[in-house]
């Protein structure tokens, strides 16, 4: 079954064909929504509200794009909206400082260990490091989604930058020092 | 050797594509949610038949049980009054057989035949008195006393024609003069004295005169108590008139139409991004009728149908055709609107919003997003009458139940309008609280003509909880109520 077989089955309301459709984006959409939630019980959530949108809004994807990044840029758009109903949510409108972080890689970092990381940033940084870093929206893109202007953009993705270096920096010290010991 | 990394580099690596299984129960939750739309269609429905049939029987009900309960209290009114009607008479002839035995024991068979005929017409008199318990009672002792005058006359006529037996008639006679003893005078007390013969003549004469008399102060009662029985009569027809008038002007219907004035509380009812644009309200107008019972002087209830539209316009917006991906990802409102194939890919945004040019298929457009309702509402009402004078004046207080009507939101840009789509966030019945003052002015007998600024503040209107936003208004209910 293609994709266009597959999408006007689930149109049908084919339950068979509703879970294969599950199956094929869950993973992928599950790994983005727990990289914008701050913990698995949000990223549930944010997920499952995510995939309904997809099946309610199913009748819209018009096949010229592909599935996969039609339904991630929904559950992408869903994340951000529950984010911003943060009631403490405060961009910093600082300088852009136009920083290269860099650290000594001296050991490997598990997916576990980086996504705490993620998940533990201030959620304005968590939001600007996402979109940018790992999901590729321009300053711009990033500005408008967040009514933001690309300035405080770049200057927050700077700061959510700073943030996991020094948290990374000192996971490396903590563990050379007992290393050490 | 130490490697530099680029921290995005590290992150990149290793979370960009990263995939997780989700954990099990949430393929039950998704597909129970997105397969439940049919049930919930029902579910509105079945609320508010639930709803209609519980508010339609209490109210069937109350006025049930209030009609009933008027009824007994009017059926008991006449029904005492003729009972009264009929037992005064026997009492009265009681009363006045009670008497006549009393007074007329010892007086044979024949004047006892004559005494029953007399009582008879004097009870045919009686009964005319029925109505008028009191006036009858106390004209009583009067006629019984003109009664026994007739029958000593009576008597005596009877004494006159049989003369042979004349001996036995005068001891008749001297029983009966005793018997009348309390109502003679002295004087003739002495002449009963010298004979009974001229005693009789005497009797005979005085009688005649003292009966004349009687008779006519007897007729000037019964003439005084006719009089005074149709006056009362003409009062009672007159109240009962003006009680049959009260009632039935308890019951009233109505026809209104009414401008609306409407207004809401802060923020979109279709997207937060619209939350501080310039919003207003036009063309908005409501009619119904209604019916209205009047439980006393002070409180009226009253129910009806109302049709009113509110349309509700958000100005200050861009819009323009996107491509579909691009659509989603601007356009946060696609939550809130159903689009048909005109809204398909359409981008509505705050007019001071960036967009790519890219993106837009065809033009942008800036224009106002028009938000078009209109609401079938059944009001349950109390009013309560401050003054009730020739101009009334009366607060009003209710709620309604409003069933959504028409739903369509359209955008428009010189005057030229697309519909495109509907709003999925509307209740298909909510509630509005209603608060008013009433003012009424008489047209004609039965025709009054109204004035009712209210005020009506809508509840639960929209689904999504989190939106605050309500709409109000101030509807001018101007009518005609005609009275049964």
């Amino acid at each position: 079954m293609n994709v266009e077989e597959l999408i006007s089955s689930c149109l049908q309301k084919n339950a068979q064909s509703q879970r294969e459709l599950y199956d094929y984006l869950a993973p992928k959409l599950f790994g983005a929504c727990l990289k914008y939630a701050q913990n698995q019980d949000d990223a549930k959530d944010y997920f499952q509200e995510s995939f309904i949108l997809i099946f309610k809004n199913l009748h819209q994807f018009n096949f010229k794009s592909d599935l996969f990044f039609w339904a991630k840029k929904i559950t992408i758009n869903h994340c951000i909206s529950q984010l911003k109903k943060n009631k403490n949510l405060a961009f910093t409108d600082l300088e852009t400082i136009e920083t290269h972080e860099e650290i000594n890689e001296e050991e490997e970092f598990s997916i576990d260990q980086l996504l705490k990381l993620v998940q533990e940033l201030p959620t304005q940084y968590k939001m600007v490091f996402n979109l940018y870093v790992l999901d590729h929206y321009s300053h711009r893109e990033i500005a408008e989604m967040l009514n933001i202007s690309e300035g405080t953009s770049k200057s927050n993705l700077s700061r959510a930058k700073m943030i996991l270096k020094q948290k990374i920096t000192s996971q490396q010290k903590n563990t050379l020092y007992y290393h050490e010991k | 050797m130490k490697n530099k990394k680029d921290i995005e580099q590290i992150f990149q690596e290793k979370l960009r594509d990263f995939e997780a299984n989700p954990p099990q129960e949430s393929w039950d939750y998704i597909s129970e949610k997105i397969n439940e739309k049919e049930e919930k269609k029902r579910i509105i429905p079945l609320f508010w038949l639930k709803s209609a049939i519980v508010s339609t029987s209490v109210a069937a009900v109350l006025l049930i049980s209030y009609f009933l309960f008027n009824d007994k209290i009017d059926s008991n009114l006449p029904k005492n009054n003729t009972e009264i009607a009929h037992q005064s008479p026997e009492i009265q002839n009681q009363k006045i057989t009670e008497n006549n035995l009393h007074n007329h024991s010892k007086i044979d068979a024949k004047t006892a035949e004559i005494i029953n005929h007399q009582n008879n017409i004097t009870d045919s008199k009686n009964t005319n008195f029925s109505v008028n318990t009191i006036t009858a009672e106390s004209s009583l002792p009067k006629s019984n006393t003109s009664k026994n005058i007739k029958l000593t006359n009576n008597t005596l006529n009877s004494v006159e024609k049989n003369k042979t037996n004349l001996e036995n008639q005068s001891s008749e006679e001297k029983k009966l003069a005793k018997n009348l003893q309390p109502e003679i005078t002295p004087n003739q007390k002495n002449i009963e004295e010298k004979s009974p013969i001229v005693l009789a003549e005497n009797n005979l004469e005085n009688s005649a005169k003292k009966e004349q008399e009687v008779l006519k102060k007897e007729e000037n009662i019964l003439a005084q108590n006719n009089s005074e029985e149709n006056i009362f009569k003409t009062k009672l027809e007159k109240e009962t008139q003006k009680e049959t008038q009260k009632k039935s002007k308890k019951l009233s219907v109505f026809a209104n139409y009414t401008p609306l004035f409407a207004s809401s509380t802060k923020g979109s009812a279709i997207s937060n991004s619209f939350d501080n644009n310039t919003k207003s309200f036009d063309d908005n107008n409501s009619f119904g009728v209604g019916i209205q019972y009047a439980i006393n002087d002070k409180i009226s209830v009253r129910t009806g149908v109302n049709n009113y539209s509110l349309n509700h316009k958000t100005e200050n917006i861009i819009f323009f055709k996107a491509n579909s991906t691009a659509s989603i990802s601007y356009n946060n409102s696609y939550k809130t609107l159903s689009l048909n194939e005109n809204g398909q890919n359409m981008v509505i945004l705050n007019n001071n919003a960036s967009f790519y040019n890219a993106d837009v298929v065809g033009s942008v457009n800036s224009g106002t997003l028009n938000q078009e309702m209109s609401f079938i509402e059944i009001p349950i009402e109390l009013s309560y009458n401050l003054l009730n004078k020739k101009l009334k004046i009366n607060t009003i207080t209710g709620l309604s139940s409003v069933i959504l009507d028409k739903n369509a939101v359209s955008v428009s840009s010189n005057n030229t309008k697309t519909e495109i789509g509907k709003s999925n966030n509307i209740n298909d019945v909510h509630f509005t609280g209603n608060v008013g003052l009433g003012f009424s002015y008489p047209f004609s007998k039965n025709l009054d003509l109204k004035l009712e600024p209210t005020f009506k503040y809508h509840f639960n209107t929209f689904k999504d909880k989190q939106n605050s936003f309500s709409p109000y208004f101030i509807g001018i209910y101007t009518g005609f109520v005609y009275k049964f």
